[in-house]
């Protein structure tokens, strides 16, 4: 809402300055954005929140200066007479519902031309595009009191009629604005006895608008409502003055005075002679008001300050409110159709405060009880930590978005109609809710690779819906070097990580996980991660396919990772129990031997457990090595093996007979063949 | 036999220690001699090999005498190229880099979202969460944003084809846990919202919200103010000045938007916030005349960008690591 200084002022004198007005707006909540221009041609840019539509005229902002200030504010004057409809019009409603209010009044023998040249000025500042007196007689009108309203040339009018309706299914409406729109049935329209000539509280026609020619005008002032007009607005995506003051409320009880200043205007700057009273299709009663009651206790409790109940009521009456003691505690303040933003008694303190002043409560901290069950949520506590974690792992966290297209979904190896779609999306590349962490990070490992980065260590944390369900996963991925110094160098692969995952897994104390090789089409090697045998993450190297779709150039090693309930055991007060230290040392041996390629370690690993017994304490893979001297099919394979019994050392013999023992097993389990 | 070797061993050291003058040089000498794994251990090591006693006492004083010689004639050496400090400097270049590995990186987003827990935790709030897909129940309705109402512009949303939303706003999390938890409540929800804006420097169509809620009989806006101006000197630092301005949001009453001053920028907006509006108070069948409380709720984005002078939202979800190397863990 653009507010002329000179036009305000018509309204109310407040003796203070532009910048002091505006001051005292904006911390009344009738936020100022800018003061533009300046003297005369000063004008407050409010920025004007939807519960509050009464700001939305000059009227209204003088109101607010007025409880401000303490200075009275004046409106401008009109008399509205009420006659019943005569023949010459008629005005029929049909739904009463979407229009409670319906008011014509036919303005005879007008000669359009400009408007007076500072009304043409007013309008200017106000952000409203001068037409003609007529038409710039409803707009001036509008801006004064907050009632949108619309002049017809009555003459165009089929059958000299106004008939409030559901528009026809398929019926064909040219707006003012040369748009043509096709109308659905459940719009309401104006029409007269042919066709729509409006869509109501919206926009009016191009066939009945005001022309140079036009000599009878029809002046509509009305009440419809918010919803049916928010709908129509959305619905023909017509965002007008009217729209906007209608969708948020206009006074209804208003409507009546309104007309009159239009039409009192449009015979000042047309020379119109023959002003017809209201002509109103149904006498219409305005709602009787509610009584609320306003209680100072309530006042002090939810405020934390003291107001003397007689301010209180001196602020609720400069602001239209009618406002009576009940009691020496309480005051009964009447709604006002004006203010439907007030309904009950929050409402009514908001308003003493605004008034008051909200740097008159100091600030203080509160003094509170604990609850009696934490509501803590252990994930997302559990998760804060682990992002910590990782990131001082070495990995860089990294954010994208949750919305994807059905590309980025199908080029990840992801069946998109397995996703879910968003029914308004914002444009087709943001169609899908992510179903998998795996296209957000491909793609930012994409935008870094472009930008000529070589090693990447990354990490997300995110929901994600699969199957309509919403978990939330971890995933990381490594591409180029893990390790690059002038001394050191090693490339990322799979088991950075799968060991990346081993260690959050730990991090979080969730116990033991296991792996298993699995076919899984994004990836050329993947390993499923299970815990207590229930499948909650993968591991793999990025098939060539989907690498050669993203135009990534080298190998990404990506793993993921769900999270829901991991917090119940990382924030678990209670740690493991602590087992003594070893009274005697273990004994260490290696044993290296070649086995064919296809037996897995963890298969080794269970034979040389079963061959040696309980005293095995520890068994670790030291090496592999294939190439020279070993062949095609097998692997040299190096563990050290750390025997251990609680009562004693070993004897040369014991340890002896234990390594033969785990020899012999896994040649028999898997045909390993020694190695010196 | 052995002792012959010692002899030529002893003998070839000589020769080629004679000829060096570099101290590295001269060290690696050293070690392939007298090395743990040296030609003088190896040669010792076949001590064991010898059949009586008497060779291997002879032997043995053998292996002592030109262990000492070869020591002896090494130290002289070292002396004779200056001290050791020289020596060690000469050897290797202490100013080459360590080889440590590069630091990881918490995203800015999720630091200021740690930053925030820690300044609420002390004050006594809980970590909560809820659902990105919402009900329209828990996004619009519980908080007082009845359908076709113009409020409910200003949280435009994304409809999901499997009937729920995206939330506009961390507030659903409020009615989530006033559901489960009855008052006193003092929690804080960090999460995800999106809204169909379309993306330019300070506008995103997903973004992150940090909603406070506090609950309890007794909280007023006194206690809303005291609480916030805590968070501002702990989060833009002391003394920061805070101002309240009357605003709207459907789920509180009074509602008011908060400006903190920036010497050089003015009034800056960080967060809305207000008393808990009694419509939401009793749609959790909490009593408003027992109980009152305050919410806020404030975007992430902006304050990690009035923290870091960010000023493009899209550099967030980039994922540039020239970026984000620049918040080290």
């Amino acid at each position: 809402m653009k507010v002329p200084v000179r036009w305000l002022n018509d309204f109310i004198a407040t003796g203070l300055s532009t910048e002091r007005v505006a001051e005292l707006l904006t911390l009344s909540g009738s936020s100022v954005e800018r003061v533009s221009g300046s003297g005369d041609d000063a004008v407050l840019e409010l920025e004007v929140t939807s519960n509050r539509p009464d700001c939305l005229s000059l009227a209204g902002v003088a109101r607010e200066l007025s409880a401000l200030t303490g200075k009275k504010a004046r409106v401008p004057s009109v008399r509205s007479s009420v006659v019943k409809t005569p023949e010459r019009v008629s005005v029929t409603i049909e739904d009463k519902k979407a229009c409670p209010r319906y008011t014509a009044r036919l303005i005879r023998g007008v000669r359009v031309a400009v408007s007076p040249e500072e009304v043409h000025r007013r309008l200017e500042l106000a952000g409203v595009r001068p037409i003609s007196n007529a038409v710039d007689a409803t707009n001036y009108a509008m801006l004064e009191c907050g009632q949108p309203m619309h002049a017809f040339d009555f003459d165009k009018l089929s059958g000299g009629r106004i008939h409030v309706r559901r528009s026809r299914k398929g019926e064909k409406f040219t707006a003012i604005d040369g748009v043509i729109h096709e109308l659905d049935s459940e719009t309401i329209v104006i029409a007269d006895a042919e066709r729509a000539i409006a869509i109501a509280g919206v926009i009016g026609g191009k066939d009945t608008e005001v022309t140079d020619s036009t000599t009878n005008v029809l002046l509509e002032s009305a009440y419809f409502d918010p919803i049916a007009v928010r709908r129509a607005r959305r619905k023909y995506k017509t965002q007008t003055d009217s729209s906007y003051r209608f969708e948020r409320g206009v006074d209804p009880s208003v409507v009546g005075d309104a007309s009159a200043r239009a039409a009192a205007l449009i015979a000042e700057w047309s020379g119109g002679k023959d002003v017809s009273g209201l002509l109103e299709a149904v006498k219409w009663t305005a709602p009787k008001p509610r009584s609320i009651e306003l209680r100072a206790a309530r006042i002090e409790r939810l405020l934390g300050i003291k107001v003397p109940l007689a301010r209180a009521a001196a602020i609720l009456r400069n602001l239209g409110f009618e406002a009576k003691p009940k009691t020496a505690g309480t005051l009964t303040v009447k709604t006002n159709p004006a203010r439907r933003d007030v309904a009950q008694e929050a409402d009514l303190i908001e308003e003493v405060l605004r008034i008051e002043g909200f740097d008159k409560v100091p600030g203080r901290l509160p003094v509170t009880r604990h609850p009696v069950e934490s509501p803590e949520n252990r994930d997302a506590a559990a998760i804060l930590e682990l992002k910590g974690f990782l990131a001082h792992r070495g990995l860089n966290e990294i954010l994208t978005y949750s919305l994807l297209s059905s590309k980025n979904l199908s080029d990840s190896g992801v069946d998109p109609s397995s996703a879910c779609r968003i029914r308004n999306p914002l444009s087709l590349e943001l169609e899908y809710y992510r179903p998998d962490l795996l296209p957000g990070m491909l793609n930012a490992i994409l935008f870094n690779v472009r930008r000529k980065a070589t090693s990447l260590g990354f990490f997300e944390i995110g929901r994600c819906l699969r199957s309509g369900i919403e978990e939330t996963w971890l995933s990381v991925a490594f591409h180029g070097m893990v390790d690059e110094t002038w001394n050191r160098k090693s490339p990322a692969s799979f088991f950075d990580a799968k060991a990346a995952l081993e260690d959050a897994l730990a991090f979080l104390r969730a116990g033991d996980a296991a792996w298993e090789a699995v076919d899984d089409a994004r990836f050329s090697t993947a390993a499923a991660l299970s815990l207590s045998s229930r499948v909650i993450g993968v591991a793999g190297d990025v098939s060539d396919e989907l690498l050669r779709r993203w135009d990534v150039p080298h190998p990404v090693h990506y793993a993921a990772l769900r999270l829901d309930g991991v917090g119940e055991r990382a924030t678990a007060p209670v740690p493991a129990r602590v087992k003594p230290v070893p009274k005697f040392p273990a004994a260490r041996r290696d044993v290296a031997f070649l086995v064919k390629k296809d037996v897995p370690v963890r298969e080794i690993e269970r034979a040389m457990r079963e061959a040696a017994g309980p005293t095995l304490a520890e068994i670790q893979l030291f090496d592999q090595y294939t190439g020279k001297g070993v062949p095609d099919d097998k692997r040299s394979l190096a563990f050290a093996l750390e025997y251990r019994k609680p009562d004693g050392t070993f004897t040369d013999d014991e340890i002896t007979r234990l390594q033969t023992a785990v020899i012999d097993g896994l040649k028999t389990a898997h045909g390993a063949e020694m190695r010196a | 036999m052995i002792e012959e070797s010692l002899r030529q061993l002893e003998e070839q050291a000589r020769e080629e220690l004679a000829a060096l003058s570099d101290s590295k040089l001269i060290q690696d000498l050293k070690t392939k001699y007298l090395g743990r794994k040296g030609l003088f251990a190896g040669l010792s090591a076949r001590i064991a090999e010898l059949p009586s006693v008497d060779e291997k006492r002879s032997a043995g004083q053998e292996i002592n005498r030109v262990k000492q010689s070869l020591e002896a004639i090494f130290s002289e050496k070292e002396s004779s190229l200056g001290d050791g400090a020289a020596k060690k400097a000469a050897r290797f270049d202490v100013t080459m880099p360590g080889s440590s590995r590069r630091p990881g990186s918490l995203h800015p987003l999720t630091r200021t979202i740690v930053d925030l827990t820690s300044i609420f935790r002390k004050l006594g709030f809980s970590v909560v969460d809820g659902p990105e897909a919402e009900t329209e129940y828990y996004n619009f309705e519980a908080l007082n944003i009845p359908l076709e109402h113009p409020a409910r512009d200003s949280f435009d949303t994304f409809y999901l084809e499997n009937g729920k939303v995206l939330r506009s706003q961390t507030s659903p999390v409020q009615i989530r846990v006033m559901e489960k938890t009855r008052p006193p409540l003092k929690i804080v929800a960090p999460g995800k919202v999106y809204r169909p804006d379309a993306v330019d420097a300070t506008h995103s169509f997903m973004f992150h919200q940090f909603e406070g809620l506090v609950i309890d009989e007794g909280i007023s806006f006194a206690d809303l103010k005291g609480i916030l101006s805590r968070f501002a000197s702990e989060f833009f630092g002391a003394g920061t000045k805070v101002r309240l301005r009357p605003s709207f949001f459907p789920f509180t009453e009074p509602s008011a938007e908060v400006d903190i001053w920036s010497p050089t920028r003015g009034w800056l907006e960080v967060l809305g916030c207000g008393m808990v509006h009694p419509n939401v108070l009793r749609a959790v069948k909490i009593d408003p005349e027992k109980y009152t409380g305050f919410a806020f709720g404030m975007g992430i984005e902006r304050l990690t960008m009035l923290r870091y002078g960010v000023e493009d939202i899209r550099w967030f979800y980039e994922n540039d690591t020239r970026f984000l190397r620049q918040f080290p863990s």
